[in-house]
């Protein structure tokens, strides 16, 4: 079930779900069901001309990761994202769904808006889920599929988060996991 | 409830905000995620990691990883206790 605009109140207030910075929980920020996040003031831009490809079998992905991207502070006045470039970007807010034994549960999914997304901006590909427990800035891939710039500024509304109940404890019971050795649960 | 995993390694992450962190697990694995800086507390030489408890038994723990890991499949692993911490 898709949390409203009281009910995403609710879970903030009490805790369970965690923003900061905390947007104005106002209609510029909180639609009917989803709370609106902001782009934060960095991207990580892929380098050109390397040669080399993501193996992730083969060393650590993070130092790959490293190498392929640079940081670059977005401007005041704007970073022009072009047709078909394809950047990283973090929302400005830090999220955390936290997990209270007896407390409601949250996992949340991020959706572009319909405004950008008629510019042709994507803002992920195939990973929205933010499961509970998770804790950090919201990773978006940038993709802008349209036939002309698109200006991201620090601060913009990029994104949507959609705030879902999870429906039974996360617990992990001793007689179903406890000292598994194998993903068949052979000991 | 929220404990700290002590970390083999933290190093620069893909933004400013957010760190590398290698830690392992109770097979010995090391495993490496990106964390944000605010979940991240440096004490008497070494880092720890704020993770999701979800079971403890006597020498091993299972936990919720804050944001997946690159080299296991699932966010949520099994440590040995002796690198948590409490919150």
């Amino acid at each position: 079930m898709i949390l409203s605009n009281e009910a995403i109140k609710k879970a903030i207030n009490e805790g369970i779900i965690e923003i900061d910075p905390l947007p104005p929980l106002d209609e510029t920020m909180l639609d009917t069901t989803a709370l609106n996040l902001r782009l934060g003031n960095v991207l990580s831009v892929p380098k050109k001309s390397l040669s080399l490809s993501f193996d992730l079998k083969k060393g650590k992905i993070i130092d790959t990761l490293r190498i392929v991207y640079e940081q670059k502070e977005i401007p005041s006045d704007g970073y022009p994202l072009e047709p078909y470039q394809f950047v990283l970007a973090n929302t400005m807010e830090h999220i955390t769904l936290n997990i209270k034994q007896g407390k409601p549960c949250y996992a949340a999914r991020v959706e572009g808006k319909s405004s950008l997304a008629r510019c042709g901006l994507m803002i992920h590909f195939t990973a929205p889920t933010i499961h509970a427990g998770f804790s950090g800035t919201i990773t978006l891939e940038l993709m802008n599929l349209g036939q002309y710039s698109i200006i991201l500024r620090p601060g913009m509304q990029i994104c949507q988060l959609i705030f879902e109940a999870v429906e039974g404890e996360i617990i992990l019971r001793e007689s179903q996991f406890h000292l598994q050795r194998t993903p068949e649960g052979i000991k | 409830m929220q404990v700290w995993l002590r970390c083999n390694a933290i190093s620069e992450g893909m933004f400013p905000n957010e760190v590398a962190v290698e830690a392992q697990n109770s097979d010995g694995q090391t495993f490496s995620l990106f964390a944000d800086k605010r979940i991240i507390k440096k004490e008497n030489g070494s880092t720890y990691l704020k993770v999701t408890l979800l079971e403890k038994t006597e020498n091993e723990s299972v936990i919720v990883l804050p944001t997946d890991p690159h080299e296991l499949q699932s966010r949520i692993v099994r440590v040995n206790n002796s690198f948590l911490k409490e919150a």
